[in-house]
């Protein structure tokens, strides 16, 4: 699989970077992608997938916490963080 | 002011009244200020107002106001956290990095945050969208990276220890370029809190330093649990008991970490000569996945940069840019592109390896090759207590040499790769000069031994008698 520039403008569009030419980045991704095809001469179809597990109750709260990060922010108004709309 | 000292040598030299912390911090100060190799992305000016404090403390911390420097991946609550990009310039984070707190509570004095590539992208500090760092040997090579202003800093005697990161090898490397001690520990042995996040479920913060002792003693100020990272977990101290020698040890040499020029694979063989003079005894091991670790390493940290780069969307975090006129997906888009273009090629590879019709292909295989190496990895520990190799296969090259090298550059991750990806501890040791330039060697060990690997890299130290930096 050698991606083109096409394909580079798709994953770039779907990782929701302004590529104007997507043909500056075609030739490196294209290298980096081929020098990963050496994982198909890796044996290791039939091996399984260890997935580290982690209890829910390791995991830190989820609970808010006042961190007074909104008044370093670009773009508060009346303590509520703007946005672009959606 | 003679800067040429030991972290531990400063602390005794303020405990005993020789030294003066203020006045240490200030001449650091001056010279990362009046130095041209561009170790720095910020030097923060108060710190020789917190050293003075230190001074006139009754009863100081372990560290005695000794200046430390920060990768600029690490938060930190007063200076900036750029992560070497454009994308966050000016950020400053509301707290501090868990390692940072824990130095600070012992009276380190952080002197500033130290150049890298952007966003932990790369091998040779070029990647910084604020210029490249310098090698203090020769500033016309490249210092290694991504923690290269790092390690160019304490070489250059602009900090007494430093904090890097190591995705890949990113602490290891530049400390084997720049002639410092660079430690990657065990997966989870340091909190990852406040680590800016490129490849979280292999990267650690780790310690730098001029001496195996110094990294030692760093790394069991920042490292143990922390209920802030579920990953992390206690630590067994390293600096007691690290001048136990390697007497009866076994090394296994590893057939597939070679190095690729002549002066490297000396400096391996007399590395191995050295530790058996000491009692450390040798034979080959072979981890067949090794062929393949660079590529699933590159896989598989494209694929997690891509999500975790996703939270900057410039609302949260970000620069300066007006939100009027823009539909959401359109507005991160446009300031995205302030991304440089290497972070910009691995969030294309983290879009496209684990998307559907590529991940079996790419995503699902390097994570086979991960937990293949992994056992691999288990079985070599099951008939040696470490293994030894270069750190990188080829000495410091010239500034901008192989910048147009991708493939190149990634291969040049073989021999630091394997102890992200099997979460085992791994430290580089200067050893050599070749050519003018440091050579380090590289002694991994077990999950969990990080004091054995430690107590390994100091017998390796103290007969390697390495020169230390020049000028």
């Amino acid at each position: 699989m050698v991606a083109s520039a096409v394909d580079v403008e798709s994953a770039a569009r779907l990782m929701k970077i302004h590529v104007p030419d997507p043909s500056v980045h075609e030739g490196r991704v294209r290298e980096m992608l081929e020098y990963f095809g050496i994982l198909d001469m890796a044996d290791v179809e039939s091996d399984e997938i260890r997935p580290v597990q982690i209890g829910l109750e390791e995991l830190r709260p989820d609970e808010a916490r006042p961190s007074g990060v909104s008044v370093r922010l670009h773009h508060v108004r009346d303590g509520y963080v703007r946005a672009p709309k959606i | 002011m003679d800067l040429r000292v030991s972290a531990e040598q400063y602390a005794a030299g303020v405990a005993d009244g020789s030294i003066s912390a203020e006045e240490f911090v200030a001449a650091t100060l001056e010279r990362a200020r009046s130095s041209r190799i561009h170790a720095y992305l910020h030097i923060d000016e108060s710190a020789v107002e917190r050293a003075r404090a230190v001074d006139k403390k009754g009863e100081k911390g372990p560290f005695c106001g000794m200046p430390v420097s920060v990768k600029d991946n690490i938060c930190t609550a007063k200076t900036p956290t750029t992560c070497a990009s454009r994308m966050l310039e000016g950020y400053v984070s509301p707290f501090a990095a868990t390692a940072v707190e824990r130095l600070e509570a012992q009276d380190a004095v952080i002197v500033g945050k130290t150049n890298m590539d952007e966003f932990a992208m790369g091998i040779t500090t070029e990647f910084s969208a604020y210029g490249p760092t310098l090698n203090p040997w020769n500033h016309e090579y490249v210092p290694g990276g991504s923690s290269g202003g790092a390690a160019a800093a304490l070489a250059a005697l602009q900090c007494c220890a430093s904090l890097g990161s190591d995705t890949g090898g990113s602490v290891r490397n530049p400390a084997s370029f720049c002639g410092v001690v660079g430690f990657k520990p065990t997966y989870g042995a340091v909190s990852r809190y406040g680590l800016v996040p490129y490849a979280n479920s292999i990267e650690q913060i780790g310690p730098m330093a001029r001496t195996v002792r110094d990294a030692a003693w760093v790394f069991d100020a920042i490292s143990g649990a922390d209920p802030r990272d579920p990953t992390s977990r206690a630590a067994p101290a390293a600096l007691e008991g690290i001048e136990g020698g390697v007497e009866g040890r076994k090394f296994g040499v590893v057939k597939e970490m070679g190095g690729d020029d002549a002066g490297v694979s000396r400096a391996l063989s007399s590395a191995v000569s050295q530790l058996e003079g000491a009692g450390a005894e040798f034979c080959e091991v072979s981890l067949s996945m090794i062929e393949y670790s660079v590529a699933a390493y590159y896989v598989i940290t494209s694929t997690e940069a891509g999500s975790n780069l996703a939270r900057f969307d410039n609302v949260r975090y970000g620069y300066e840019m007006p939100l009027d006129g823009y539909e959401f997906n359109a507005y991160v888009s446009r300031a995205r592109a302030r991304l440089g273009p290497e972070v910009t090629r691995r969030m294309i590879l983290g879009g496209f390896v684990p998307s559907a019709g590529h991940a079996g292909k790419y995503f699902l295989k390097a994570l086979k090759v991960k937990h293949r190496l992994e056992r691999e990895v288990e079985d070599a520990f099951g008939r040696v207590d470490y293994m030894i190799s270069p750190t990188v296969p080829v000495p410091p090259f010239k500034i901008g040499e192989k910048i147009d090298e991708p493939v190149t550059l990634f291969k040049l991750d073989a021999n630091t790769v394997t102890a992200n990806l099997s979460g085992t501890p791994s430290v580089s040791v200067p050893h050599s000069v070749c050519g003018g330039l440091p050579v380090g060697i590289q002694i991994s060990g077990r999950a969990g031994d990080d004091a054995g690997v430690l107590r390994a890299a100091r017998a390796l130290e103290l007969r390697a008698r390495f020169p230390g930096v020049p000028g």
